[in-house]
């Protein structure tokens, strides 16, 4: 008997979220299931607004939700909110196995967060690290970031700019490009995935890499009520396909974003690799981040501490 | 025109009761109101000032964004749901309506109200308890300010409840007065083109 | 099946009379339950009106219709329409053009339609009939003229279809600017043409001297900061349209306290705008929900293919359109036809590989068309409401101008260059 799941996003249909991970993890439930369990996406905000689509996975309206981290990192599963803590991540794939760690029957974000909350995480799709990657003006020292106002998505990273001397600036990301040429904003918190699909490093002359503010993305989810209907081989499947997708999606990005940093260095933008004593001393300024996060959420019941030590664990395997 | 019908009799117990409960429910709009206009002119100043001192000062404010996005559109585009219900200020096509019996448009406006009621009424429900869950789990947002967001939630769940209310107002007394052909109890609602610079779009 | 329960309760809704946002809930409630059971409806009755308007740029909606109500209740519209009259000076139909420009500068300053054919009504028509005009031509202008403020930005229309497609409200506003000297000038053309078939309809003013011509225009100081303030801000990228919006309403406020508005009047403006944007929340909620199930029935993708595969040749569709909104136009208020075609027609002229700020453009002027034409016309409602002229001389009036209208339309159908060019000089 054929079952059809509805696939929800806030992304458009030609983002690389969709074509590069919901697709992808669409085609692998196809094939694991023997064809049984078919997925079909709605893209672009066609079945409920980003903001409304973990409500929907949860009342049962959407079977798989794409949920941005940052959504969700404040109110629903604060613990994801690790993924934007800086300092932790090296690449995406690190990032993605860690969260598969963590967030996997008996791992620590889906025994205290997930499951509490009836939620699946079928698979995690983060961004490559973001930074500063580019700037109108030039980065060299950890210094120099003092003053800089620094366009961020909010949350945790407000508090990482705050640390570390900037401005926090909040607007919508297609907003970017413009007040970067104006100088309304200095600088950008991205990967160099966004600011190639916005075009910034054409307004930009300075950038800088080798730093994690912070590695913000989507989770695809299911809840579990939903997925405990499902046959134990469709169970399965739905769990190796996530898999997959994220696999996918992590060695995906990772090959984009050091071509898209190659390509523009050799356009001409002025690239500042942080070195070994400057990633010392951002870590060190930006230790009270980290502990803030985690003081708050132990607070809340949350072990925040003990997610924070597992992730890193679990990145240095 | 038609000539407008009058109900001589004294008004019944049923007549009453829907003045009482009008009374009531434009005593909450009115305050309604009074928060949405304050919500606009705070929308209206707070990013003037975040764009001046963005621009001149060079120091934008960071918590603007938050406050607008989370409370005050909220506020500015829903907390009058209900008053503008009350006083025919939502859009609709009169056209046809306008052609039937006086006695059939009220039915039909009741049944339509009573039709809506289900609807908004488990918005509204739903909103309540979305917005008890937040502020049971504490949530606040993560980031310099942390901004209670039940807040945010219980002015949407508010501002549905009392549209319910005035649904279900409307709904019984205009169903009613067409069924016991009483105009009287019909809610009567001034027509937009009496004030057309108050349509404004 | 489901599909089409769902749209015919729409349509009966909306026939009986029932709010709009009403209708659209109802029946999207229904169809949903019809196409997902209580499960989906309940998600997404519970999660949509919290998450629907929680967007910095919904601001700029209230803040646009706040200047016009300011700018309203500071009567500088007056002073508009004796600088366009002075001007005029003894050309033929002098007046019916100073309406069309005022029509025009008006609409550079404030975003709604409505508002500004009653200006217009109070300040441009007595003096026309007073002078001997035909109440036909006096009224006709003066009720397409108003329609000049959705076209030109800044436009409330052309935020709300923004918002709705997803599109940069920046790009959108800008992509008015000449179309809305198009059909300014095409208004202009109307009249002068009328004028020529029948010069007793429009008796001569009188003739001013250059003195008087310059003392008149220094008022315009105050209609130039507003505009540089919102449109100049705009299109150079010194501020989002959200900043823009704001600065406009407070620029606007700062006009009306200048010119002695009591403040009864301005906190009455605050009270129409909430009444106005929350008219504007709701119909958006409605629209979301009746949109969910229109596509979750996939009866967007149903139409979008068949129009798409059905051998029509794609400027045969948009010429459909076309005939479309101009049937719409008759019967609905121009925010319920973007509200209720705009989830289906924008994918489609996605599909058809066409720009949608062009489209959305081409809408907005079909949009102006239906507010002067019969039954249904609420710019000769407003005219009539005003100078207790019937409004069927209204609607009569304005059929020279629905016929210019429509070449217009052609035009910007035929080269889409004059809508696209300039939001295309635009950075980002
Ligand atoms: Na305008
Ligand atoms: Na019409």
């Amino acid at each position: 008997q054929e079952t059809t799941l509805r696939l929800g996003s806030h992304l458009a249909a030609t983002a690389p979220g969709v074509a590069e991970g919901s697709q992808v993890l669409a085609d692998r439930i196809g094939e694991l299931s023997g064809g049984n369990v078919k997925v079909d996406i709605f893209p672009g905000e066609q079945a409920g607004k980003a903001l409304q689509m973990y409500d929907l996975v949860k009342a049962g309206a959407v079977d798989i939700g794409t949920v941005a981290t940052g959504y969700v990192s404040s109110d629903k599963l604060p613990l994801i909110g690790v993924l934007e803590l800086p300092g932790l991540a090296s690449s995406t794939c690190a990032v993605t196995e860690a969260m598969f760690e963590l967030g996997a029957e008996g791992g620590l974000i889906y025994e205290n967060e997930l499951k509490p909350n009836g939620i699946r995480v079928l698979a995690y799709m983060p961004y490559p690290p973001y930074g500063p990657a580019v700037s109108r003006r030039d980065i060299e020292q950890v210094s120099d970031l003092q003053g800089l106002k620094m366009r961020n998505a909010g949350g945790m990273m407000e508090h990482t700019v705050v640390a570390l001397g900037g401005v926090p600036v909040k607007m919508s990301a297609p907003e970017v490009f413009q007040a970067l040429q104006r100088g309304t904003i200095d600088s950008v918190l991205f990967s160099f995935l966004s600011v190639a699909s916005y075009d910034l490093q054409t307004v930009a002359e300075h950038g800088t890499t080798g730093y994690s503010f912070g590695t913000p993305g989507d989770l695809l989810i299911m809840s579990e009520r939903r997925f405990n209907s499902m046959s134990e081989d469709e169970q399965n499947a739905l769990i190796e396909a996530g898999r997959d997708a994220s696999m996918h999606w992590c060695s995906y990005v990772d090959q984009v974003e050091s071509d898209h940093i190659e390509e523009m260095r050799e356009a001409g933008l002025d690239l500042h690799v942080w070195t070994d004593e400057q990633v010392a001393e951002l870590n060190e300024k930006t230790a009270s981040v980290t502990e803030e996060w985690a003081a708050q959420l132990d607070g809340r019941g949350k072990p925040a501490t003990e997610v924070i030590e597992a992730f890193r664990a679990a990145l240095a395997d | 025109m038609p000539t407008p019908q009058t109900d001589p009799s004294p008004p019944s117990v049923l007549a009453r009761a829907s003045d009482l409960v009008d009374r009531a429910l434009s005593a909450v709009e009115k305050g309604t109101l009074a928060l949405a206009v304050l919500a606009l002119f705070g929308i209206m100043v707070l990013i003037f000032i975040d764009g001046v001192l963005r621009y001149v000062a060079n120091s934008p404010l960071t918590f603007v964004v938050d406050v607008v996005v989370l409370y005050l559109i909220s506020a500015g585009f829903l907390l009058v749901l209900s008053y503008t219900l009350r006083h025919n200020g939502h859009i609709h096509v009169e056209v046809f309506a306008d052609m039937m019996p006086k006695r059939l448009q009220r039915l039909l406006s009741g049944l339509a109200y009573l039709g809506a009621a289900p609807v908004v009424g488990i918005m509204a429900i739903e909103m309540i308890h979305l917005t008890l869950e937040s502020y049971v789990q504490g949530e606040v947002l993560i980031g310099l300010y942390p901004m209670p967001l039940w807040l945010s939630k219980a002015i949407v769940a508010f501002s549905l409840a009392v549209l319910e209310l005035r649904i279900l107002h409307m709904g019984i007394f205009n169903t009613l007065s067409a069924l016991t052909n009483r105009p009287r109890l019909a809610i009567r609602m001034s027509l937009p083109i009496d004030n057309p610079e108050e349509e404004m779009v | 099946m489901d599909a089409l329960l769902g749209i015919f309760a729409l349509f009966a809704l909306l026939v009986i009379g029932a709010p709009v946002a009403l209708a659209l809930l109802m029946s999207g409630a229904l169809g949903l339950w019809l196409v997902g059971g209580s499960q989906l409806l309940v998600g997404i009755l519970g999660t949509t009106a919290g998450s629907s308007i929680q967007g910095y740029e919904f601001a700029t909606v209230p803040m646009f219709i706040l200047m016009a109500n300011f700018i309203i209740s500071s009567r500088v519209s007056d002073d508009m329409f004796n600088i366009a009259r002075v001007w005029m000076g003894r050309t033929p139909g002098g007046l019916a053009h100073a309406t069309a420009l005022t029509g025009a500068a008006f609409g550079a300053i404030s975003g709604s339609s409505t508002a500004a054919a009653a200006t217009l009504s109070a300040t441009s028509i007595p003096g026309m009939l007073k002078q001997g005009y035909s109440p036909k031509l006096a009224t006709g202008v003066a009720a397409i003229s108003g329609t000049l403020s959705m076209l030109i930005p800044p436009s409330v229309a052309m935020i709300i279809y923004a918002l709705l497609a997803e599109l940069s409200v920046g790009r959108m506003l800008i992509a008015g600017v000449i179309p809305g000297i198009l059909v300014s000038l095409t208004i202009l053309a109307t009249v002068a043409f009328l004028v020529w078939r029948n010069p007793e309809h429009a008796p001569a003013g009188e003739r001013y001297t250059l003195r008087e011509k310059i003392v008149a225009t220094k008022s315009a100081w105050s209609f130039i900061f507003l505009f540089l303030m919102v449109t100049g801000v705009i299109y150079t990228g010194i501020a989002t349209p959200t900043e823009a919006s704001a600065f406009g309403a407070v620029g606007a406020l700062f006009l009306a306290v200048l010119r002695r508005t009591p403040a009864k009047e301005l906190i009455r403006a605050g009270v129409t705008t909430a009444q106005a944007t929350c008219m504007i929340g709701f119909i958006i909620i409605g629209a979301l929900v009746f949109g969910y199930f229109l596509t979750l029935s996939q009866v967007t993708q149903t139409i979008i293919d068949t129009l798409v595969n059905s051998g029509i040749p794609h400027i045969g569709i948009i010429i459909m359109l076309v005939f479309i909104y101009l049937i719409l136009g008759c019967f609905m208020d121009i925010i319920a036809m973007l509200i209720l075609t705009v989830p289906v027609v924008y994918p489609l002229i996605l599909q058809l590989g066409y720009d949608p700020i062009w489209f959305a453009v081409v809408t907005i002027v079909m949009g102006e068309v239906g507010m002067v034409t019969p039954p249904l016309g609420m710019n000769a409602f407003v005219i009539a409401k005003y100078t207790n002229i019937p409004v069927g001389q209204i609607f009569e009036g304005s059929i020279p101008h629905v016929i210019a209208h429509l070449i217009a339309v052609a035009l910007l159908i035929a080269f889409p260059e004059l809508v696209l060019w300039l939001p295309n000089t635009m950075d980002g």
